[in-house]
C-alpha cells in the first residue's frame, strides 16, 4: 500500500512537472522595449534672389563648425561649414577678433586672390570683393559649375529653391517586439562579444566639427595660383580664368577619375591627392592642365604640401576613404614624372600639414600638433608636441601657427621651437 | 548571513534548523535560446521549509549571473516528497559592457525569479536527488550607443543612444543534489 502510493505521488508529480512544461510553452515568449531618440535635420528653404542679397557681411556668430582656412593679411577667412564665412581681424594674433559673417549656404571651400574672394554656393561658385571686410560685395555669380554636392539619407533637395539651413527636431521612438524577431534581423546584440571589426555598413567620418572634405591649408580643394583657380570636385578639375578678379569664367574641366581629395600648388604644378594616391598636373598652360606624374598608394585621404625637393603626403585610417594607413611619406620630386617614395614615417591618425622653412607641422588627430625639425628627410626629428588637442589642419608661417582642431582654432607662436606659446584660441560652440 | 549558515555546516540540530546545500543544473527553453544553467543555493532547513540564497549562472540569450532567495516548501511528511519552491533576486550582467567596431553595450541588472515544483528522492543519509520543473524570467537592461556614421553634410542626422529592456521568459528545468 505504501509503495503504491508512493508510486502514485511520483506519477502525478511526473505528470504535473510535464503538463506545466506543455502549458508553459505559450507563455515562453521574450520581447523587449527599445526607446531611442533621432536627431533630424529639416531643410530651410530660401529663394535665390533672397541668398545672394544676403551675401554681404552680417552679424558676426559664434563659430559651431570650422572648415575650411583661408589667410589674407591680418585676417582670416574661416568657413563654418555648409553656412558661410567668418571673418576675423587678426591684426593682435593674441586677440583675434570676429567681425562679421558672409552668409554663403553651402559653402565648404575657399580661396582669395588679392581683394576677391571666391567660395562655393552648393553648385555655384561666388565672387566676392573683400577689400572691406567690414562691407564686403558679392560681385559675380557663376551657376552650375560644381555638380558633384550630394546628400546623405537619400534627401533631394528642391531644385528651385536654395537650402539655406536647417532645423534641428528630436524625435523619441518607443518600440516594442518579440526578441526572437529581433534576433533574426540584428544578430549583432547577442553575439556582440563574438564580432571582430566591422565587415563593413558604418564607418566613422572623420569628426562632426569638420567638413567631410577636410580643412583649409593643406586639404583645400580650391587654389589660386597666378590668375587662375583651381577648384577639385569629387572626379573633376575645373580652371577658372579670374584675370578679372570679379569676373571669374570656367575655362577648362578636366575629369580626373574619381575621389579627388585635395589640391595644391607647387610652381608650375598641381599635387592633387586622391583616394588611390597623388597625381602631379602641369600648368604650364594654365587653362590646360596635364598630367605629368602620379604616386599610386592604398586607398586614404590625402593631404599634401611640397617645398622645393620633396612632397610631404600624409595617410589615414578611419575614415570613409577606407584605407588602413596612419602615415606620412616623403617624396622625391626630383622626377615629377615617377615621385619616389624616400621615407615612410608611422603616426596616430595624421591629417593636414604645414611647412615654414625646415620646420614641419604635422596635425595627428588626437596625437595632437607634432613639430619637427625636417632638415634630413630622412631622420625627422620630433622637437615638439601639444597634446591633448584633435587636430585637423595647420598653417604655419612667420612663427605663427595656426591650428584648426575639434574644439576651436588655436594660434601659437612658434618663434622658439622649444617653448610654443598659444596666444589665442576661438572656441567652437556646441 | 554567511556566517549564520556557516554554523550550520556542521550541521547542528538546534531547535530543529539544519544546513542545507542544494547545487543543480539544468536547461533554460524558451523562443530565443535553449541553453544551460547551474546553481547552488545553501541555506536553512526547518522542518518541511527551506530558505536560503542561491546563485548560478544563466546562459539564455545573454548570459547573466542570478543572485536570489529561494524558498521551498515540502509537500508531506517524508524524505521523499513533492516540493514547490519560488526563487526570487536579480540577474547580473556577466559583461557589463559589449564592444563592437561601431558599437558599444552597457547592461544593467534586471529582475530574476523562477517558480515551479519539483521532487526529492533520497540517495543515502543526508543526500538526496533533486529534480524540478517551472517557469522563470528574466530582465536585463541594455544602453547602446553606436559610434558610426556621424553625417557631417547634411542633412545632418545622428542617432542618439538606445536602450533595450528585455524579458526573457523561460521554462526551467533543474536536477541536482541537496545535502
Amino acid at each position: 500500500m505504501i509503495n503504491m502510493k508512493k508510486f502514485l505521488l511520483t506519477a502525478i508529480t511526473a505528470a504535473c512537472c510535464f503538463l506545466s512544461l506543455v502549458f508553459l510553452q505559450g507563455c515562453v515568449k521574450d520581447s523587449y522595449q527599445r526607446t531611442y531618440t533621432y536627431t533630424y535635420y529639416k531643410p530651410i528653404y530660401k529663394t535665390t534672389a533672397e541668398v545672394r542679397s544676403n551675401i554681404k557681411s552680417n552679424t558676426p556668430r559664434q563659430v559651431e563648425r570650422p572648415g575650411k582656412i583661408y589667410l589674407k593679411g591680418q585676417y582670416i577667412f574661416l568657413n563654418e561649414i555648409d553656412k558661410g564665412i567668418h571673418v576675423i581681424n587678426n591684426a593682435d594674433p593674441s586677440n583675434p577678433q570676429n567681425i562679421a559673417f558672409i552668409d554663403i549656404p553651402g559653402n565648404m571651400d575657399i580661396a582669395v586672390k588679392e581683394n576677391m574672394l571666391y567660395a562655393d554656393l552648393y553648385t555655384d561658385l561666388v565672387a566676392i570683393d573683400i577689400t572691406n571686410p567690414n562691407s564686403v560685395v558679392l560681385k559675380k555669380v557663376v551657376e552650375g559649375v560644381f555638380p558633384h554636392r550630394y546628400w546623405n539619407s537619400s534627401f533631394i533637395a528642391d531644385s528651385t529653391k536654395i537650402v539655406s539651413g536647417w532645423e534641428k527636431r528630436d524625435t523619441t521612438i518607443v518600440e516594442k517586439s518579440n526578441v526572437d524577431l529581433w534576433l533574426k534581423s540584428n544578430r549583432g546584440i547577442f553575439f556582440a562579444a563574438d564580432m571582430l571589426q566591422s565587415t563593413g555598413g558604418f564607418a566613422s567620418s572623420a569628426n562632426k566639427s569638420a567638413s567631410p572634405y577636410g580643412v583649409g591649408g593643406s586639404m583645400a580643394r580650391f587654389t589660386i595660383t597666378d590668375n587662375r583657380l583651381y577648384t577639385v570636385g569629387y572626379s573633376e578639375l575645373d580652371v577658372f580664368n579670374i584675370t578679372n578678379a570679379a569676373d571669374p569664367v570656367n575655362t577648362a574641366r578636366k575629369n580626373m577619375g574619381w575621389n579627388i581629395e585635395t589640391i595644391y600648388p607647387f610652381m608650375d604644378k598641381l599635387f592633387i591627392g586622391s583616394q588611390s594616391g597623388m597625381f602631379v598636373y602641369t600648368i604650364t598652360n594654365p587653362d590646360n592642365p596635364i598630367q605629368t606624374g602620379e604616386f599610386s598608394h592604398v586607398r586614404s585621404c590625402d593631404p599634401v604640401i611640397a617645398d622645393n625637393k620633396y612632397a610631404y603626403v600624409t595617410l589615414r585610417s578611419g575614415t570613409t576613404c577606407q584605407g588602413f594607413s596612419n602615415e606620412l611619406d616623403i617624396l622625391s620630386l626630383n622626377n615629377l614624372s615617377n615621385p619616389a617614395l624616400l621615407k615612410v614615417y608611422n603616426l596616430t591618425n595624421p591629417h593636414g600639414l604645414s611647412k615654414d622653412g625646415s620646420t614641419l607641422f604635422i596635425c595627428d588627430g588626437q596625437a595632437g600638433l607634432k613639430i619637427y625639425n625636417a632638415s634630413d628627410v630622412m631622420n625627422l626629428q620630433l622637437v615638439n608636441q601639444i597634446a591633448n588637442l584633435e587636430t585637423y589642419d595647420v598653417i604655419a608661417m612667420n612663427g605663427n601657427a595656426l591650428v584648426i582642431a575639434k574644439d576651436g582654432l588655436y594660434q601659437y607662436d612658434y618663434s622658439n621651437l622649444s617653448n610654443i606659446r598659444l596666444l589665442s584660441k576661438i572656441t567652437v560652440s556646441k | 548571513m554567511l556566517l549564520l549558515l556557516g554554523s550550520g555546516i556542521h550541521a547542528q540540530k538546534k531547535e530543529g534548523l539544519k544546513f542545507s546545500s542544494i547545487n543543480q543544473f539544468g536547461i533554460l527553453k524558451g523562443n530565443s535560446d535553449q541553453t544551460f544553467q547551474v546553481q547552488s543555493v545553501n541555506g536553512i532547513q526547518y522542518k518541511s521549509w527551506f530558505i536560503g540564497p542561491g546563485i548560478g549562472i544563466d546562459n539564455y540569450a545573454l548570459k547573466t549571473v542570478p543572485v536570489f532567495i529561494d524558498f521551498r516548501k515540502s509537500v508531506g511528511n517524508k524524505k521523499q516528497n513533492p516540493f514547490i519552491y519560488a526563487d526570487l533576486g536579480v540577474s547580473l550582467p556577466w559583461n557589463k559592457e559589449d564592444k563592437a567596431a561601431w558599437q558599444t553595450s552597457q547592461y544593467k541588472t534586471g529582475l530574476y525569479y523562477d517558480v515551479g515544483i519539483g521532487y526529492t528522492v533520497p540517495v543515502k543519509k543526508h543526500l538526496a536527488f533533486n529534480f524540478s520543473a517551472g517557469y522563470s524570467q528574466k530582465q536585463l537592461h541594455e544602453t547602446r550607443s553606436n559610434s558610426g556614421i556621424i553625417w557631417d553634410f547634411p542633412p545632418y542626422g545622428q542617432s542618439g543612444k538606445e536602450y533595450f529592456d528585455y524579458t526573457f521568459r523561460r521554462i526551467s528545468v533543474k536536477m541536482g543534489l541537496q545535502f
